[in-house]
């Protein structure tokens, strides 16, 4: 059985301890959400889990590689959406440039994209129903719209795991909807999904599991095991409120995202 | 040199050029300078160039160490520093020296000899060889630095490599039209591609063109009417990018 494993992880920036004594694992394929206060290690983890970070001490597995040692293997198998803001949105690019960029940066030179490269990117945009706008500017498009795009193209590669990193932020409850829906799609096609999120409410019903992280993990376990009161009131102190839902409860904490 | 404008416009650092070639400018000083005290035969040229590269990746470093408060600190830094040298050593040299270091403050594209076009040409050369080969490398970090990074891309080496184009770019400016109209014409037919390109090729090759059919076409009028060159590209490239934005504002809004 193939799984994503973490084993006593202890991770430092600048000498700074960002995460420690994470211990978990999952199966393969899994929706598991991240949710925790700013500076809780979110990113930190997903970023350990591209190898982009080196633990300080403990072992990651993903799909029996080592992030660390087999950078190669981990870039074939995961798909990463950054978050948007960190995206710099007024350059002409088009979106067939950005899904196309995921597939062409591991091919060799001189990086033409071939017949079957294209139709992948465009299968991707099928995906999240955006293949209308392939040759629009992707800066003309909406921050929902951008950011469908930027899920395209992490799964153009035709990743085992997708990495996401906050990205409801600053998208309407509407274009939410369609993007848990797309990710939804995606599970299905035995993906695993992990997505950092500061507001986990619209993500609950969907989730296999729920992190709560907070430099370590103060829970993990299904939906309703992790929405409680006790448990989150551990991160968020007394500001947290819960409120009966269905299928999940609802959670509201005074935390924003900024 | 056009590239080096659509480079530095892609990075967020339209300012980078116009800096390098200020840059440029204090190393032709000092390049002078050496010549002047100790006779040592130094080429003013590769000395632009080499100072201009350096400031950029001084800025590249601050840029990515400080963020973008540290790299318009850098940038304004290189610059103050360049032109103190100039200043500096403008005073101290002869009148023939002050006169070749002042040709890379306004420079006179029709002074170039035939050695200074063999060397730019091989510097250029170079550049588009470096700029093809990692044409893709270098789009994906101007977009998204971290998602080219996790795609597994030396996000620190290609910013370095972006960073050491524009700088070669500014010096090469330097040396063509001089340090005052690099802004000219390196980053207003960039400025003006900019505003009415839909796609990153697009906006490489309409600048290269602005630059080519802008410098042809002030040349030819810089000759028609007795003008200086580089100041009559400098008013015509001004002038298209001022137009160009009345224009779409006006009609594309």
């Amino acid at each position: 059985m193939e799984y994503i494993k973490f084993t006593d992880v202890y991770v430092s920036i600048n000498g700074n301890n960002i995460l420690r004594n994470i211990t978990f694992s999952t199966v393969h394929p899994t929706f598991l959400s991240i949710m925790g206060p700013n500076g809780a290690g979110k990113t930190t983890l997903l970023k350990t889990m591209l190898g982009l970070l080196k633990p300080d001490r403990g072992k990651v597995e993903i799909l029996g590689y080592n992030p660390v040692y087999n950078p190669i293997s981990i870039r074939r198998l995961v798909g990463y959406v950054p978050q948007k803001d960190y995206i710099t949105r007024d350059l002409p690019v088009k979106v067939k440039d950005v899904v196309l960029m995921g597939i062409l940066i591991n091919k060799s030179l001189p990086r033409y994209p071939s017949p079957k490269d294209i139709e992948n990117a465009l299968e991707a945009l099928r995906t999240v129903e955006m293949e209308w706008a392939w040759d629009k500017r992707f800066s003309q498009l909406s921050g929902g719209e951008q950011q469908r795009v930027l899920i395209a193209r992490g799964i153009a590669n035709k990743p085992k795991i997708l990495l996401l990193d906050e990205p409801f932020n600053k998208i309407d409850m509407s274009t939410q909807a369609h993007i848990i829906e797309f990710l939804h799609r995606i599970k299905s096609r035995n993906v695993s999904i992990f997505i950092v999120t500061h507001d986990i409410n619209p993500i609950s019903a969907i989730s296999d599991l729920i992190m709560i992280l907070n430099k370590e993990i103060i829970a993990i376990g299904k939906p309703r095991e992790v929405l409680r009161k006790e448990v989150l009131m551990k991160v968020y102190g007394s500001d947290v409120r819960i409120f009966d839902g269905h299928p999940c409860p609802i959670v509201v904490t005074g935390d924003t995202h900024v | 040199m056009s590239i080096g404008g659509t480079l530095a416009f892609m990075r967020g650092v339209p300012y980078l050029p116009g800096e390098s070639s200020h840059a440029a400018l204090g190393g032709v000083s000092l390049a002078i300078l050496i010549v002047h005290l100790f006779s040592i035969p130094m080429d003013p040229l590769i000395w632009a160039v080499i100072f201009s590269a350096l400031s950029s990746l001084l800025v590249a470093y601050a840029g990515r160490h400080g963020g973008a408060e540290a790299l318009n600190a850098a940038l304004a830094g290189a610059m103050a520093l360049s032109l103190a040298v100039y200043a500096t050593v403008r005073a101290i040299v002869p009148a023939e020296l002050r006169a070749l270091i002042d040709t890379y403050l306004v420079s006179d594209i029709l002074f170039m000899t035939t050695l200074d076009i063999m060397q730019l040409s091989l510097i250029v050369l170079v550049g588009l060889l470096i700029l093809v080969a990692f044409y893709h490398e270098l789009m994906y970090i101007c977009f998204d630095a971290e998602g080219a990074e996790a795609m597994g891309l030396n996000v620190k080496f290609f910013d370095y490599l972006l960073f050491l184009l524009i700088g070669v770019a500014g010096g090469i400016a330097a040396k063509t039209v001089g340090s005052l109209l690099v802004f000219a014409l390196v980053i207003a037919p960039a400025a003006t591609a900019r505003e009415i390109s839909t796609s990153i090729n697009r906006f490489i090759l309409l600048t290269f063109s602005l630059t080519v059919l802008l410098g042809f076409t002030g040349l030819f009028i810089a000759l028609s009417i007795d003008w200086p060159p580089s100041g009559a590209i400098a008013l015509l490239t001004s002038a298209v990018y001022i137009i160009t934005v009345i224009i779409k504002n006006i009609f594309y809004r």
